[in-house]
C-alpha cells in the first residue's frame, strides 16, 4: 500500500512533465538595469510618454558585446517591456533586476507610477537600487564605456563602493518604498551623470513624496549624511586657514574615516536640535603649522564644527523650503508628541519649512597620521 | 518483513502436524536410525573428496572430508594413534581423549559435514572435531578503513571472527548463540550479546526471527538482514553492518545485539539508528572536538551529496533569480551550448559517473585508479569542451559524488545516491519545490522505519537529549554517561558491569 | 502496541499544526487590526486561545484521558452523536484541504504562474495521504523531524537586524485605522489548530505533562509570531506593511546570502513541510471521526475517501479569493467548534460524575 503510494506519486510527476514553464538559464535575457526617462517629444500623448531602456548582459560566447542594450518607447512600464520582447531572442525577466534608473526629467513630475511594476512584480527583490540620472537615462545606458564594458554591472558597484564612503547613498527599493510611507522621513536616492567614458557619481536627490526636489552635491554630500544617521567612513577636504598660520594660500586639510553620531532633541515641533558628533583624523594638510599641538587640534576642532554647521544649516533651510524633510525630524517629532497631535498637524507643509532647526556640531580629532 | 509471512507458516505448519502426527510416527525418519558404517556410507555416495580409512587390525573405520580438516591435526590425534594401539588400548584411548559417541546417524551425518571426523569401532559411531579449512589470513578490511585505530578485519571462518570478538570482550556475560540458517547448505549464524546490558527481550525476538528463515542459503550477512528486517522494500539499511572487530566491540558493549555467520566476513549489529552510520571506530580515537567536526563533515557530505546537483538542476531550470549575478553569467555561458534540458544533462553526468564508480569497484585496485583519471579528467574535460555539460555541472556531480564517499558505510552510500536520483529528477520538473517534496517524502519513510521495532531516527525523533552526545557529535567521554535509550536495556548506565 | 507520544512530540505538534502560511501575512493582519505595535495585540489573542486549551487540558484531567468520543457516546445514543461526527469529518477535512489549496495557490503564483494549481494540490494530497497512512505514533515522529527542518528559518530574522529601527516602531499603541474584530479574528484564526489535541487524548503518554506541553507549545506559536510581528514591524513603516500583501515573504526578498541572493521563494518551499503537517493532522482529525461511523471499512479506504473527496469538493473554489471566503466560513466554525466543544465535553462528564455519584449512593 505505501509503496504504491509512492509510485503513484512519483507516476503523477512524470504525467507533469513539461507543465512549468522552464526558466533554463541560457533562454533568458534577465534584465540588470532598467532606464526610465519621460518622453519630452511633441508626440508623446499617442506614442507613450516614457522611454524605456533595458540593459542585460550578453551570455552568447561569440557575441561581440558584453551587453544587450534595448531601448523603446511605451505608455507603462511593463507594455514597454513587451515591445522589447520583440527585439531579442532570449526571454525577458526581471529576477535579475539590480538597478532602476530614472532620469531626471522623470523623477521631478514624480516615479511612483512607473516604480508601481517594480513592486508587484513579485520576481524582482527588493534590494534593486533605485538611481537618479542628471540626464538621460537612456543616453547613459547605451553609452560605450570601453573600460567598464558591463554598463549595468558597473554602475551597480560604482553606487555600492560609492555609499560607503557616504558621498552617496544606496538605496534600496524597500528603503524608498519605506520613506516614502512613512509620514516623517522622506527618501534620498544617489545621484549619476554621464561623463565622457565613465559615470561620475553625482551627490544625493532628495525626494519629496514621489518628486525629486533637490540634489545635493558629493562635498554637501558627507555632511548631509552627518544629519541623516549614524555613519562611519568618508573623507572630507576643507579650506581651512589657521590663526597661527604663516603659509597664507592654499591651504586644505582633508579628515578621513569620519565617524558621525546624531542626536535629535525635540523641544517642541517647532524647534528641534540636531546634535552630530564627529569624530575623525587627518590624513591631509597643505600647511606649515605642527598639528601635534593641543591648542592647534582645538581650534582644528572648532573650525570644522563651525564649517559643518553652516552647511548643515544652508542644507536644512532648502530643505524646508522645498517642503523635504529628508533627515527624518518628522520622525523624532511624531515619537515625541501624542498621537491624536501629530495626527492634527500638518507637519510637512506646515510645522516643518517654519521650524527652527538648530545644528550643534561636536568634533574630535582622532589623530594626525604617522606625522609628527 | 519476510518473518511474518514465515511466522505464520510455521504455525500453520504446527496446527497441521497436529493433525499428522501419527502417520509421521509410523513412518521414521532415516536421521533417527542407528549411526552404522554402512548408512553413513550410502549418505555419502558420490562424495569424491569422502576419505575412508579401515584398519582392519583394530576393525576401525574412519571417514571424513579431506577438504574440511586440517591434515596436521587429524594425522597428530586421530590416524597416528590408532595405527600405533592395540585391539585393548582402543576403549580407553577413545574415553580418555573424550571423543564423543554419536546416538544417531543425523548426528553423525552433521558432525561430518562440519568437519569432524568419524571412527567407527565395535558398531558404535564416534567423533571427533578435526575442522580446519584453509582460510584467509586476518588482514585489512577493503571496504571500512581505519587511519587511527585497530586495523584487523573479520575473515569468512566464523571461529576465527568469534576469537577476535573474544579477545576483545573478556567477559563471561558475552553470550554467543548458536543458530542454523538455509535449509540446505545450514550456515551457522552466532547471535552475540552480553548478558544483563542487552535486553531480552530483543534477543529473543531477533532469535526467533532467526530461526523461521526459509531459504535455501544465506549468502552473507548482508542478505540475512535483508531476510530479518522489517521494511525489506526500503531503500535503507536497517540493521548495520562492519568488517571491524572493534566496532562490533562498541556495539556489544552499548547493548546491541551483532550476528555473524560462517563464510561472511561482515558482521551485522541490530538494533541500529540512521545516526551510526555516519559514525567511524575513527571518531572515536580522536580528540572529541575533532572527532565531531568529522562527523558534522560527514552529515554535510550527506547533505551535499543528496541536493547539490538536484539545486542546480533546479536553479538553471527555474530560478534564475536565487543566483548572484556573476556566477549566473558563468553557468548560462556555460549552458549555452549545450543542447540538452538540465534534467537531462544532470542525470547523463550522473550515471557516467555510477559508472566510472561501478568500473573502478570491480576491476583490480591498479586499474580501477586508471579508470578513476581517465574517466574524470579525460571525459569530464571532453564533455565540457564538446558542449555537452557545463562545466558548473561537472563541479556538482563530482562533488556530490566525493561526498558520498565520505560516508563510512557502503550500504548507507548506495541508497543516499539512489535517493539523490529521485531529487534530481523531481528537482527537473518542480524545481525547489520537487526537491523539498522529495525530502518530505522520504523523510515520512525515513522516521516511520523501525529496526528491530525501535525507531529508526532516534534520538532525533523520538527526542532523546541524552543520546544527542553520540549522534552528530561525538560527546567527550564524560558526557557519554548512558546506553543509548534505542537498545530499551534496563542497563543504562555505563560502568554498572564493573565487579 | 505500547508505544505512546512524547510530551515533547505534544508540544511540537501543536506548534507546528498552529503555525502555517498565515505567518506571511500576520504582520499585515496585525498591523490592520490594531494599528500601531499592533505586535502586542497578539498577547490577547493568544490568551483568548489560551483560555481555550485551558478548557481542552481540564477535559483530558476530568476524563482521565479517555477518548472524546467515549465520553460523548457514553452519554448521547449513536444517532445523536452523528450529527456531531458528520460536522467534524466536513469541517476538518475542508480545512485540511483549503489548507493546502491556500498553499498551493501561493506556491503556484509566486514560482509557476501557467501551471493549474491542482497538479500540484494532487501531489500536496498524495504527500498528506502517505503521512497520514503511517498511524499517529509515526505521524508524531515525523512532524518532530519536520520541525527541526522548518526550525531554523526563524533564525533568518537574525539578518534582519541591521535594518532594524525602533523609532519605526513608533510609541503609539493600537493607533491609527483599527479594525479589532474582523481583522482581528483574521488573526486570532493564526493560532488554530490546538483543537485537534482533543483527539490525542487516547495516544498520549499518561505522565501528567500533557497539558504543560501542549500549554508550551501554544506559547511557542505565540512567541514565533510575535517575534515575527515585532521585528516586521521595526523593518517597515507602519502604512508600508499595510500595503504589502505578504510582508513576510517580502521580508525574504530583502534578505542576501553571498552564494543565495534571493531565499524568500526557498524558505517558501521550505514552509511546504510545515503546512503538510497541518493538513495532516486535520485529515487526521476527520479520519478519527470517521471511523466512528464506519467501524468496520478499512482504515486506508477511508483515508482514500477523505482524501479523495475533500479534492473533488476543492475544485469548486479555483482562486485565492473564493479560498479565503470559505476559508473564513470554516474558522468561524472551527472557532465555535474549539469553544462549546470541550465545555460540552465537560459537562457530559459532570453529569456523568453526577450520575455515578447518585448511582453509587442507590447501591
Amino acid at each position: 500500500m505505501r509503496n504504491l503510494l509512492l509510485v503513484v506519486l512519483i507516476l503523477t510527476s512524470f504525467l507533469l512533465t513539461g507543465c512549468p514553464e522552464k526558466k533554463i538559464v541560457e533562454d533568458l535575457g534577465f534584465i540588470h538595469s532598467v532606464g526610465y526617462e519621460l518622453n519630452e517629444a511633441d508626440d508623446a500623448e499617442e506614442e507613450g510618454v516614457l522611454i524605456l531602456t533595458v540593459a542585460m548582459p550578453q551570455i552568447t560566447p561569440t557575441a561581440e558585446k558584453d551587453r544587450e542594450v534595448l531601448t523603446t518607447i511605451a505608455h507603462t512600464s511593463k507594455e514597454g517591456r513587451m515591445k522589447l520582447a520583440r527585439k531579442t531572442d532570449r526571454a525577458l525577466v526581471s529576477g535579475q533586476l539590480r538597478t532602476a534608473l530614472f532620469s531626471r526629467n522623470l523623477a521631478e513630475i514624480g516615479i511612483f507610477d512607473t516604480m508601481d511594476t517594480l513592486l508587484r512584480d513579485h520576481t524582482i527583490g527588493l534590494n534593486l537600487k533605485i538611481i537618479v540620472v542628471n540626464g538621460s537615462s537612456k543616453d547613459l545606458l547605451i553609452g560605450d564605456y570601453p573600460e567598464h564594458p558591463r554598463t549595468s554591472r558597473y554602475i551597480f558597484e560604482l553606487i555600492d563602493k560609492e555609499a560607503k564612503t557616504l558621498i552617496t547613498a544606496d538605496t534600496s527599493l524597500h528603503k524608498f518604498k519605506r520613506a516614502f510611507h512613512d509620514d516623517g522621513i522622506d527618501p534620498i536616492v544617489p545621484v549619476i551623470k554621464q561623463g565622457i567614458e565613465e559615470i561620475i557619481v553625482d551627490g544625493l536627490g532628495l525626494f519629496s513624496g514621489e518628486r525629486l526636489v533637490m540634489t545635493i552635491n558629493p562635498v554637501d554630500a558627507r555632511i548631509f549624511m552627518m544629519l541623516h544617521g549614524d555613519y562611519v567612513g568618508g573623507d572630507m577636504t576643507k579650506e581651512m586657514i589657521l590663526d597661527d598660520e604663516e603659509k597664507e594660500s592654499y591651504l586644505y586639510m582633508t579628515f578621513t574615516t569620519l565617524k558621525s553620531k546624531r542626536k535629535v532633541k525635540v523641544n517642541s515641533p517647532s524647534e528641534i536640535d540636531v546634535n552630530v558628533e564627529v569624530e575623525g583624523s587627518i590624513s591631509e594638510y597643505t600647511g606649515l603649522l605642527d598639528l601635534s599641538d593641543d591648542e592647534v587640534q582645538k581650534e582644528i576642532e572648532k573650525k570644522l564644527a563651525a564649517n559643518i554647521e553652516e552647511v548643515s544649516e544652508r542644507l536644512i533651510k532648502e530643505m524646508q523650503q522645498k517642503q523635504a524633510d529628508n533627515i527624518g525630524i518628522g520622525q523624532f517629532v511624531r515619537n515625541s508628541s501624542k498621537y491624536e497631535e501629530w495626527q492634527e498637524m500638518d507637519w510637512k507643509e506646515e510645522i516643518y519649512p517654519e521650524a527652527k532647526i538648530n545644528v550643534n556640531v561636536n568634533v574630535k580629532l582622532r589623530g594626525f597620521g604617522s606625522v609628527k | 518483513m519476510y518473518y511474518k509471512k514465515w511466522e505464520k507458516v510455521s504455525q500453520s505448519d504446527n496446527e497441521n502436524n497436529d493433525h499428522t502426527n501419527d502417520e509421521a510416527q509410523t513412518d521414521t525418519p532415516p536421521e533417527n536410525e542407528e549411526p552404522s558404517l554402512e548408512a553413513v556410507t550410502k549418505i555419502f555416495d558420490q562424495c569424491a573428496d569422502l576419505d575412508h580409512k579401515t584398519y582392519s587390525e583394530t576393525e576401525i573405520d574412519v571417514i571424513y572430508f579431506s577438504s574440511l580438516i586440517d591434515d596436521q591435526k587429524l594425522e597428530n590425534e586421530i590416524l597416528k594413534p590408532i595405527s600405533e594401539l592395540q585391539h585393548s588400548e582402543i576403549e580407553n584411548w577413545i574415553n580418555r581423549k573424550d571423543i564423543s559417541e554419536a546416538t544417531t546417524l543425523k548426528e553423525i551425518k552433521d558432525e561430518v559435514l562440519s568437519g569432524s571426523v568419524a571412527i567407527f569401532y565395535n558398531d558404535k559411531a564416534y567423533y571427533y572435531n578435526v575442522y580446519g579449512p584453509e582460510i584467509r589470513g586476518i588482514d585489512k578490511s577493503e571496504t571500512e578503513t581505519v587511519i587511527v585505530g585497530a586495523h584487523d578485519a573479520f575473515v569468512e571462518d566464523i571461529t576465527t571472527n568469534l576469537s577476535l570478538i573474544r579477545r576483545r570482550v573478556k567477559s563471561d556475560k558475552l553470550k554467543a548463540i548458536k543458530l542454523k540458517v538455509g535449509e540446505i547448505t545450514k550456515t551457522d549464524v552466532y547471535l552475540l550479546y552480553i548478558d544483563g546490558v542487552a535486553d531480552s527481550e530483543m534477543v529473543k525476538e531477533l532469535k526467533k526471527r532467526i530461526e523461521i528463515i526459509e531459504v535455501d542459503s544465506v549468502y552473507d550477512t548482508n542478505m540475512l538482514a535483508q531476510l530479518i528486517d522489517e521494511a525489506p522494500d526500503s531503500l535503507f539499511p536497517q540493521y548495520y553492518n562492519t568488517e571491524l572487530p572493534d566496532v562490533v566491540r562498541s556495539k556489544l558493549v552499548s547493548g546491541k545485539m551483532v550476528m555473524l555467520l560462517d563464510t561472511s566476513p561482515i558482521a551485522i549489529s541490530a538494533p541500529a539508528s540512521f545516526f551510526e552510520f555516519i559514525q567511524s571506530p575513527d571518531d572515536y580515537n580522536q580528540r572529541w572536538l575533532i572527532g565531531t567536526s568529522i562527523r558534522l563533515l560527514r552529515a554535510i557530505a550527506i547533505f551535499i551529496t543528496l541536493t547539490f546537483t538536484a539545486v542546480y538542476v533546479a536553479v538553471i531550470t527555474f530560478h534564475y533569480e536565487v543566483l548572484p549575478e556573476d556566477l549566473l553569467i558563468t553557468l548560462a555561458e556555460s549552458r549555452a551550448r549545450v543542447p540538452f534540458p538540465p534534467l537531462i544533462e544532470a542525470l547523463l553526468m550522473e550515471i557516467t559517473i555510477e559508472l566510472l564508480r561501478e568500473a573502478g569497484a570491480r576491476l583490480p585496485t591498479k586499474i580501477g585508479q586508471t579508470i578513476g583519471i581517465v574517466g574524470g579528467i579525460v571525459i569530464g574535460q571532453a564533455a565540457v569542451e564538446a558542449g555537452l555539460t557545463s562545466n558548473v555541472l561537472i563541479i556538482a556531480v563530482a562533488s556530490s559524488a566525493i561526498a558520498s564517499f565520505v560516508l563510512p558505510n557502503y550500504n548507507m552510500s548506495n541508497s543516499i545516491r539512489i535517493v539523490r536520483f529521485l531529487l534530481i529528477i523531481l528537482a527537473g520538473y518542480l524545481g525547489v519545490f520537487g526537491i523539498i517534496l522529495g525530502i518530505g517524502l522520504v523523510s515520512i519513510h525515513i522516521v516511520s522505519l523501525t529496526s528491530l521495532k525501535t525507531p529508526y531516527l532516534i534520538p532525533v525523533t523520538p527526542f532523546y537529549w541524552r543520546d544527542w552526545v553520540d549522534t552528530f557529535i561525538r560527546g567527550p567521554y564524560w558526557a557519554m554517561k548512558r546506553r543509548p535509550t534505542q537498545t530499551k536495556t534496563s542497563n543504562t548506565e555505563l560502568n554498572k558491569m564493573k565487579q | 502496541m505500547n508505544e505512546k507520544l512524547h510530551y515533547t512530540q505534544i508540544a511540537v505538534i501543536v506548534y507546528m499544526i498552529q503555525s502555517g502560511v498565515i505567518l506571511f501575512a500576520l504582520p499585515r493582519i496585525v498591523a490592520e487590526a490594531f494599528g500601531t505595535n499592533g505586535w502586542l495585540g497578539l498577547f490577547p489573542l493568544s490568551a483568548v486561545a489560551l483560555a481555550n486549551i485551558v478548557f481542552i487540558i481540564l477535559v483530558y484531567k476530568k476524563g482521565n484521558g479517555q477518548s472524546v468520543f467515549t465520553i460523548l457516546e457514553q452519554s448521547f445514543p449513536k444517532w445523536l452523536c452523528y450529527p456531531i461526527y458528520l460536522f467534524m469529518i466536513v469541517s476538518f477535512s475542508l480545512l485540511a484541504v483549503l489548507v493546502a489549496k491556500n498553499y498551493i495557490i501561493l506556491i503556484q503564483n509566486a514560482m509557476f504562474p501557467e501551471v493549474s494549481a491542482n497538479s500540484f494540490l494532487i501531489l500536496f494530497l498524495i504527500t498528506a495521504l502517505f503521512f497520514l497512512s503511517k498511524g499517529i505514533y509515526n505521524m508524531g515522529k515525523i512532524t518532530l523531524l519536520f520541525f527541526f527542518m522548518t526550525i531554523w528559518t526563524i533564525f533568518l530574522l537574525f539578518l534582519l537586524f541591521p535594518e532594524f529601527s525602533f523609532t519605526r516602531l513608533t510609541p503609539f499603541i493600537f493607533k491609527g485605522q483599527i479594525d479589532p474584530f474582523e481583522k482581528g479574528f483574521e488573526a486570532y484564526t493564526a493560532f488554530l489548530g490546538f483543537e485537534l489535541v482533543l483527539f490525542l487524548f487516547p495516544y498520549v503518554q499518561n505522565d501528567g505533562k500533557f497539558g504543560k506541553a501542549v500549554i508550551a507549545g501554544h506559547l511557542f506559536t505565540t512567541f514565533i509570531y510575535v517575534s515575527v510581528c515585532f521585528v516586521a514591524m521595526g523593518f517597515y513603516s507602519f502604512e508600508q506593511v499595510k500595503g504589502i500583501l505578504y510582508p513576510m515573504q517580502n521580508l525574504l526578498k530583502f534578505m542576501e546570502t553571498p552564494l543565495i541572493e534571493r531565499i524568500e521563494n526557498i524558505v517558501f518551499v521550505i514552509f511546504f513541510i510545515k503546512i503538510i503537517v497541518t493538513v495532516t493532522f486535520y485529515y487526521w482529525g476527520a479520519l478519527q471521526a470517521t471511523k466512528r461511523i464506519f467501524i468496520k471499512t478499512k482504515e486506508k479506504w477511508l483515508m482514500l475517501i477523505i482524501v479523495g473527496s475533500t479534492f473533488f469538493s476543492s475544485l469548486f473554489f479555483e482562486i485565492k479569493r473564493e479560498v479565503d471566503e470559505l476559508l473564513n466560513v470554516i474558522a468561524i466554525l472551527q472557532t465555535i467548534f474549539s469553544f462549546s466543544f470541550p465545555l460540552l465535553l465537560l459537562l457530559l462528564l459532570w453529569l456523568q460524575k453526577a450520575k455515578a455519584k447518585r448511582g453509587n449512593k442507590i447501591a
